[in-house]
């Protein structure tokens, strides 16, 4: 294949997301060169990757037309869960936070799935308990003391960070998941559910597939939160909910299902957390980073649904 | 009928149980301090019941009922406002959102969640800026004991509001054009079309209610509590959301009245006290609410379909 | 490759006996309503009939579901798309029944492989990946009948499939259908386009009121013989009388190279007070958009539109009511009523300022409205307070008719006004229609339905590739003459059943 064919392949595949995100980074390079320090990107990372996953999560049910309110509350519950089983369970404690939030989010697949209640308040009530039982177990932030998820999390043995090697196992993970039966269910479902179900898709299926997945991957976000943090907070989670979901719409998905890559999720995080530096490094005080995230949140969304409206 | 009749008989029921169960319950006095709290909920719930109804969604309520809060504390006391033109800055404040969620949603038609996100967190960092980090404390001893002491009737300022805003959104919904508009909005979008409804003047109407009843909310706050923070209306995002569905109105739009939002209000304002009662905690309060909201909606939704 | 069905459900479709034989097309024709649907329905799994049974080969079956219609080679084709607009053509016509490797993954090259390789056995030429979203309606039609062919169908039910087509897609269609035959698969044509009827199809069955009235082998038919049995009825019975005094009323409307965007094209016609226009012609030639765009709807890129003789532009149904037009949109259940709303709300959605003093409604004027409209139109219902959405299709749409006759309008434009409706029912409205165009209310009728055109028009448009093919005064109306423009712009005069 020619090299333009190729480049052109690649174009095509390549979420738009990623031109804000490569925007947004070099000029944060050019603020702050100390970040292509070794410690400087491991920071970065740090900082990114949990957001990263967070928006990932969102995106997953965002594609089968439906939300996640829980994703912070899941967060929470994770570190929660990790803090308080570590001293017992060692290393196993992250597999117990992950299947925890597995079958919680198998709870919510099946009631919004079955008994057809929309997930926005299936997930505003489970989110009301996720973070309730956090708050229960752990009513006070607790420390961590194994060594070994803060070296899994923080260390860079290579060049690259952990964090960040988390992040790509993740997202190799996906592109499996992607081409299988359930990636298929899920993007046929969120694109045109009727067309789905009119060629034999299980569309139930899709959005609990899609509600599991999202609570693995918040809950994955909780263990690199927790690994960064050394603690246990039952309310430090909370505001990667919000965080997700603007998070989701810069990462060009569309909520009108069918529409988003976690290609495109990463970016948007990217976006979203490379932004705060900007302005920090610019001097804006941090008063002004709420009014600029929402403003840019409302920015990203007009356009798009100025794109899209030209087709009508 | 079912999805109103619901609620309140959840919370006559919960009434009756606690107040045989427990001293001091069951007292009239004692019903209105429960009552009071439910009013907070109920008057910001009522603004989300009718963005709801017409089809949207409304997460900047919080933000709102802390913005309005700390521009009329900040501008009474570091201005020196009078206190009555302080408070009307902070609802003018809080409705410039409204009307902005309103161009947002009904003109550019942003989907409402993401467009109430945004504003949310716009209005956060707004609040923010004003009270440079340090909100104040509100001096004004007449609004003050007009809020909290009974007075006419027996009963204080909340309840007080909390009735005829609940006449007027009632009134506004079953006997009003723009309130049957609003519900055929939430209905049918397309219809609407059809009919020849300006659904962008519909649209921006109810986002401005709601911003404006949050502001008053929070006006009210500053007055039970004497005080204004930062995040003070966050918790009223989500509960007023769980008071309008658990009130028995379809997320989806189109079908509900306020009056099950009071119900909803009124029953997990209940909850939340019993449980204190029982001494559960914060975390335990919040889990419970969230399972009493989840088995509810699944008994509307199972009923629902019975019928069918 | 035998299909027999004997029966069906009660009033949708009733003692339904057919036969579908391999190598052949089998041409099923009938008014909306008639009960094709339900048929289609039956044969492939979305609906059990109350009685009767399928054969297959002999064999008699139960289809519970679409997909075991599926693994038995029974598929079809509809009108309504159901294609994934955010996947790939290969995606698409894969859908459901994927190729997947060892791994668990799916063959993205086996896909578009297999998909090339359908695609250039049909004679098409699509990019297996090309999202579908790219495509433009018609592609995506034929994207769907590859998708059907990709089940291996040995029946094929193509219902309403070409109303999209044009005449050159239609021809890459017969050489699909000419494929298949040879393979004896049995293909079921369901088309309200003559032509094609002809084109394809060796027999015929028709169908009018939910039973099969008339079979033959389509050779043996004509045109007028076709229409005859499927209205069953002689034209002129039935009708209130029409107008004959229209030279002397006022031109209320006057619409002149009237072009929208994607819709009509140089339109240009008159509607004088007291007069029922119809417009018709094959489905989906612009009637619609027409007269939607006299609601306001559409985006006008050239022509005028005069009211009463002033220069109008509309721009919304807003601006449409306040120059006195009102519409019955096609839709009833979700355009032209808040279905989910109660009778009495539905019937003054309308004419809030009837009922209301400064905004507030007054239930005793709400009450003597919606009586007067109820007795008016003659509407059945349990109570007012009811779900609008719990009448019958006539009393919906006579309360999606009479929602708008609280007050005065001077055009009253209506879309497919009976359809679904049943018989009595549609009289009534005709009636109703009379009278008000009696009052002097110009009337402007969008429709497929024949009687209608012919029985209560006072004169006809025919559209043909969204222009006015022809102009039909009172003494031109005739099903022969709108048939005749409804192929071709003019309509050629020749003989019966000579297009």
């Amino acid at each position: 294949m020619a090299i333009s064919d190729r480049l052109r392949r690649i174009a095509a595949v390549t979420p738009l997301a990623f031109v804000p995100a490569a925007i947004v980074l070099t000029v944060n390079i050019i603020l702050n060169p100390r970040i292509l320090t070794l410690r400087g990107i491991n920071n970065l990372s740090l900082q990114l990757v949990t957001l990263a996953l967070a928006v990932m999560a969102q995106t997953m049910v965002v594609i089968v037309r439906e939300i996640d309110m829980s994703v912070g509350a899941m967060v929470c519950l994770t570190t929660v869960i990790v803090a308080s089983t570590m001293g017992t369970l060692h290393m196993f404690s992250l597999l117990l936070a992950v299947l925890v939030a597995a079958l919680f989010g198998l709870f919510a697949g099946l009631i919004v799935a079955y008994v057809r209640i929309p997930g926005i308040v299936v997930t505003l009530a489970s989110s009301m308990i996720i973070g309730g039982l956090a708050l229960v177990i752990l009513p006070q932030p607790m420390g961590i003391k194994e060594e070994t998820l803060g070296n899994m999390v923080i260390t860079q043995p290579l060049l690259l960070p952990n964090s960040l090697l988390i992040l790509f196992a993740v997202m190799l993970i996906w592109k499996f998941v992607k081409s299988s039966k359930i990636g298929n269910l899920i993007y046929a479902t969120g694109g045109n559910p009727f067309s789905a179900f009119a060629s034999g898709i299980s569309v139930e299926r899709a959005k609990i597939a899609a509600y599991v997945g999202s609570a693995v991957l918040a809950s994955i976000a909780g263990i690199v939160v927790a690994g960064k943090t050394m603690t246990g907070d039952a309310t430090i989670g909370n505001a990667y909910t919000l965080s997700s979901i603007a998070g989701t719409v810069l990462g060009g998905a569309s909520f009108m299902g069918g529409v988003g890559t976690m290609r495109g999720a990463v970016a948007g995080a990217l976006v979203l957390g490379v932004l705060v530096n900007i302005l920090f490094f610019l001097g804006v005080s941090s008063h002004y980073q709420d009014i600029a995230e929402g403003l840019i949140l409302l920015a990203a969304v007009t356009l798009s649904v100025m794109a899209n409206r030209e087709k009508v | 009928m079912f999805r109103l009749l619901v609620p309140y008989m959840l919370f006559v029921g919960c009434w009756l149980v606690v107040s045989l169960a427990v001293a001091g319950y069951g007292t009239v006095d004692h019903f209105l301090y429960i009552v009071q709290f439910a009013g907070l909920l109920g008057i910001v719930a009522a603004g989300q019941t009718l963005v709801i109804v017409s089809g949207g969604i409304d997460l900047s309520v919080g933000s709102l009922i802390t913005l309005s809060a700390v521009v009329a504390t900040q501008t009474s006391f570091a201005a020196h406002f009078p206190f009555p033109a302080a408070v009307m800055l902070g609802l003018l404040v809080g409705a410039a959102f409204g009307v902005l969620n309103g161009i947002g949603i009904g003109i550019i038609k942003i989907p409402p969640l993401i467009m109430t996100l945004a504003t949310l967190t716009i209005a956060r960092g707004t609040a923010l800026l004003v009270t440079n980090g340090s909100p104040h404390e509100v001096r004004d001893p007449g609004f003050q004991s007009w809020v909290v002491k009974p007075g006419l009737l027996g009963i204080n300022g909340i309840l007080q509001s909390w009735i005829v805003i609940s006449l007027l959104v009632i009134f506004l919904m079953s006997r009003t054009t723009y309130g049957k508009k609003v519900q055929f909005l939430g209905s049918s979008p397309k219809a609407t079309v059809y009919a020849g409804y300006n659904a962008k003047l519909l649209t921006l109407g109810v986002y401005v209610l709601s911003a404006v009843l949050s502001g008053f909310t929070g006006i009210l706050l500053i007055g039970f509590t004497g005080n204004s923070y930062l995040g003070m209306g966050d918790s009223y995002s989500l509960l007023s959301i769980a008071a309008v569905v658990m009130g028995g109105t379809s997320i989806l739009g189109g079908s509900g009245s306020y009056i099950g939002t009071i119900a909803g209000a009124l029953l997990l304002t209940l909850i939340a006290a019993v449980l204190t009662l029982f001494q559960v905690s914060g975390g335990g309060q919040m889990a419970v609410e969230g399972a009493i909201l989840l088995l509810l909606m699944m008994a509307y939704a199972t009923a629902t379909r019975s019928r069918d | 490759m035998d299909l027999t069905k004997t029966y069906g459900p009660t009033q949708a479709a009733q003692d339904i006996n057919l036969s579908f034989e391999g190598g052949r097309v089998h041409a099923l024709i009938g008014e909306n309503g008639a009960g094709k649907s339900t048929v289609i329905k039956m044969i492939t799994g979305l609906v059990r009939p109350t009685r009767g049974h399928l054969l297959w080969q002999g064999q008699p079956i139960d289809i519970h579901t679409p997909r075991e219609a599926q693994s038995r080679g029974i598929v079809a084709v509809h009108q309504e798309l159901t294609l994934v607009d955010t996947m790939t053509v290969a995606q698409n016509i894969w859908l459901g029944h994927e190729f997947y490797t060892p791994l668990g993954t799916i063959h993205r090259k086996e896909l578009n492989r297999q998909s090339s390789a359908l695609i250039q056995s049909m004679g098409l030429s699509f990019q297996p990946d090309t999202l579908v979203s790219k495509l433009s309606l018609s592609e995506k039609q034929l994207v769907e009948i590859l998708k059907a062919l990709s089940y291996n169908p040995q029946l094929l039910i193509l219902d309403e499939a070409t109303s999209t087509l044009d005449d050159k897609e239609v021809g890459i269609l017969h050489g699909i259908v000419q494929k298949l035959l040879a393979r004896d698969c049995s293909v079921v044509f369901v088309s309200h386009r003559m032509k094609e009827v002809f084109q394809f199809s060796e027999f015929c069955s028709i169908m009018k009121d939910g039973c099969v009235v008339f079979e033959e082998k389509t050779a043996s038919l004509d045109e007028r013989l076709i229409i005859t049995r499927m209205t069953g009825r002689e034209m002129s019975q039935g009708f209130p009388p029409k107008n004959h005094n229209l030279s002397s009323s006022r031109t209320l409307l006057s619409v002149k190279g009237l072009s929208t965007r994607n819709g009509i094209r140089e339109v240009s016609f008159q509607l004088r007070s007291g007069e029922i226009l119809g417009v018709g012609g094959l489905q989906g030639h612009g009637q619609v958009e027409l007269v939607e765009s006299l609601f306001g709807m559409k985006t006008v890129t050239d022509g005028t539109t005069e009211i009463d003789g002033v220069s109008t532009i509309l721009r919304s149904p807003r601006d449409a009511l306040r120059s006195g037009i009102a519409l019955v949109p096609e839709d009833r259940k979700s355009e032209g009523l808040f279905i989910d709303r109660t009778v009495e709300e539905n019937m003054i959605a309308c004419s809030f300022e009837e009922c209301t003093r400064f905004g507030v409604l007054s239930p005793a004027r709400v009450r003597a409205l919606v009586d007067s409209l109820v007795k008016k139109m003659d509407i059945r219902f349990p109570s007012v307070k009811d779900s609008v959405r719990r009448l019958s299709g006539g009393n919906q749409q006579k309360v999606a008719v009479g929602r708008w006759l609280a007050r005065h309008f001077g055009i009253f434009l209506l879309i497919e006004p009976t359809r679904g409706i049943d018989v009595s029912t549609k009289f009534e409205i005709y009636t109703l229609l009379r009278e008000l165009a009696k009052e002097g209310v110009g009337i402007i009728i969008a429709t497929n339905e024949m009687i209608e055109l012919v029985g209560l028009c006072d004169s006809v448009l025919v559209m043909f590739e969204r222009r006015i093919s022809k102009e039909l005064s009172a003494a031109e109306i005739s099903e022969h003459s709108i048939l005749a423009a409804s192929f071709s712009h003019g309509g050629r005069e020749g003989k019966d059943g000579d297009f």
